[in-house]
């Protein structure tokens, strides 16, 4: 984990109200693994005053260089959608876990919704360079929000949108509940998304009797650790109430989460 | 230059420290500031029992500022024997926990545990805890119950006891002599100011503990006027927080009459902030011709 200046590479659109950024990754600076974060200082007025953080959605060893994939949504992701390639950029990263690998027999079934399709995409992308044959799932509601994605190689990529406009007309579990227990057999499910989606995704991986990792989102403050604001409620059965999303996740086996 | 200040009979090799609830017990920051730098660190509070904190969300932004309700989230005192005090012995940076509870009982049990270690320097007690006994009206609002916790728990050690006080108050500097008169060695304000943000659309508040923590620079000048009417009435060191992003913000609190200060939520914009604030302390005194904290002082 280091706080380092970077610069900003490219900046573009690759879907409705989604932006990839792509940005300088210092050589000394530990390679990011899928499932982790980072955390940004969008400007140095104090409005908005927090670091946002974001999964990386990309890594490029030879290029150095990382990337994200945010929505713009509030006044910090206006303030970075409004930054061009040139611009130095105040980055605390890597944080957090990371996704586990599967094993050599196991399909990953890697379940992305919104902008859960930044460390999602980093992880299919790593598995699919190392053999793995992952399936990419994305559901958004229509055609708009599609991003613009290259091919996997030995994996695949499905989409599906809630008012059948592209892909699989429905959602992405229903998706996954459209394969049969043949198909999803040795399958390992990961996951990023809305909360409504994760818990679906819980739901069909025990309902299979998958494992499941899931990667949250919460309100973050500090990123490091310090703060106990960015917690999420564990399962009755885990040794503790409440586990910290930037420090003890973002990846957190599905089980052990209370899903309301 | 000196940058040293005497708390008791013990020294903060400089006024910067890191401020309680934003540090963690160090670890967390080590790999981001040189924590030998510090002035201090004040822990994330410690009660006698472990506590899980309160449901989420605890946090929201607000503008130049956030609220928190974490709800004193901690691993307890005999974990925090365990696992945490080996790491803040292999500081060199003063180490100050920051005591909590919700009796007065609660609060002298942690002391009387922990007092034996060499790893802390001294203890700062948190007095906006809501008192149980006392229909969970904080501590701190209440000057009686103020110098009566101060001089029990002063008994209980020779370590330098430092109340941090609320400013949820109608006159801090009665709660800040209520302290001096139990025997605090200095005192801390402010802790966080009482905030509130209603989420329009569910119409209900943003944080399921209604109110919380307001802090960040949005409090500034709230914490600089308590450390001025403060250090007007007490003679023991008054140390400032609320809202320090940079030196400018620092000197501020240092020319209304602190002798020391904690870096807060800053801490979570800049992890080094406390570096450098120290930093511009000593060329802001080197330009004014300063050659110790005091001369900050007496200038208004």
């Amino acid at each position: 984990m280091t706080n380092f200046k970077s610069e900003i590479l490219s900046q573009k659109s690759i879907a409705l109200g989604y932006m990839e950024m792509t940005f300088r990754w210092p050589e000394e600076s530990e390679k990011p693994k899928p499932g982790q974060f980072l955390t940004i200082k969008i400007q140095e007025q104090p409005v908005p005053l927090l670091r946002r953080p974001f999964a990386l959605s990309g890594f490029d060893e030879e290029q150095k260089s990382a990337s994200i994939i945010y929505q713009v949504r509030g006044t910090g992701t206006k303030m970075l959608a409004a930054l061009k390639a040139g611009d130095p950029l105040d980055v605390l990263s890597p944080l957090g876990n990371s996704f586990s690998l599967p094993a050599v027999d196991e399909t990953p079934l890697l379940v992305a919704g919104g902008i859960g399709l930044g460390p999602i995409l980093y992880f299919a992308r790593e598995l699919d360079k190392a053999g793995h044959s992952p399936v990419l799932i994305f559901g958004c509601r229509e055609k708009s929000l599609i991003p613009d994605l290259p091919p996997l190689t030995n994996g695949r990529i499905q989409f599906c949108t809630d008012d059948g406009s592209a892909g699989f007309h429905g959602s992405s579990v229903d998706y996954m509940n459209s394969l049969s227990s043949d198909e999803t057999g040795n399958a390992k499910v990961y996951s990023c998304g809305p909360t409504g989606m994760l818990k679906a995704c819980h739901d069909f991986a025990l309902s299979r009797d998958l494992s499941c990792e899931t990667a949250m989102e919460e309100m973050m403050a500090c990123g490091v650790g310090a703060c106990m604001g960015c917690v999420v409620e564990l399962a009755e059965d885990q040794d503790r109430k409440y586990a910290r999303v930037c420090k003890d996740g973002p990846v957190f086996q599905s089980r052990t989460i209370k899903w309301t | 230059m000196d940058l040293s200040i005497k708390i008791k009979d013990k020294i903060l090799p400089n006024p910067v420290g890191v401020a309680s609830g934003t540090f963690g017990y160090g670890e967390e920051y080590a790999p981001l500031t040189d924590l030998s730098a510090l002035g201090a660190i004040y822990t994330k509070a410690v009660t006698v029992e472990p506590r899980p904190g309160n449901p989420l969300p605890r946090l929201v932004e607000t503008p130049a500022g956030m609220i928190n309700s974490i709800g004193l989230a901690n691993v307890g005192t005999e974990r925090f024997l365990k696992e945490k005090i080996p790491f803040l012995n292999s500081l060199s940076c003063p180490v100050i926990l920051n005591v909590a509870g919700s009796l007065e009982e609660e609060y002298a049990e942690v002391i009387r545990r922990v007092d034996s270690q060499d790893a802390l320097w001294g203890y700062e007690v948190n007095i906006s805890c809501p008192n149980v006994k006392h229909g969970g009206l904080a501590f701190g609002t209440d000057p009686v119950q103020v110098e009566r916790l101060t001089s029990s728990l002063k008994k209980l050690t020779d370590k330098p006891l430092i109340m941090k006080l609320t400013p949820n108050v109608t006159d801090i500097s009665a709660i800040a002599r209520a302290a001096e008169a139990g025997g605090a060695d200095a005192v801390a304000c402010i802790n966080t100011v009482m905030g509130m943000v209603v989420d329009i659309h569910k119409r209900k508040p943003a944080i399921p503990a209604v109110t919380g923590g307001l802090s960040g620079p949005a409090v500034k000048p709230v914490g600089v006027a308590a450390v001025y009417r403060v250090s007007k009435a007490v003679n023991i060191p008054v140390i400032g927080l609320g809202g320090i992003m940079n030196a400018d913000d620092a000197v501020e609190y240092l020319l209304a009459g602190a002798s020391a200060l904690q870096i807060g939520t800053a801490n979570f914009v800049d992890p080094d902030t406390s570096g450098k604030v120290l930093t511009g302390i000593k060329e802001y005194m080197k330009e004014a011709g300063f050659t110790r904290i005091s001369d900050f002082h007496g200038h208004f």
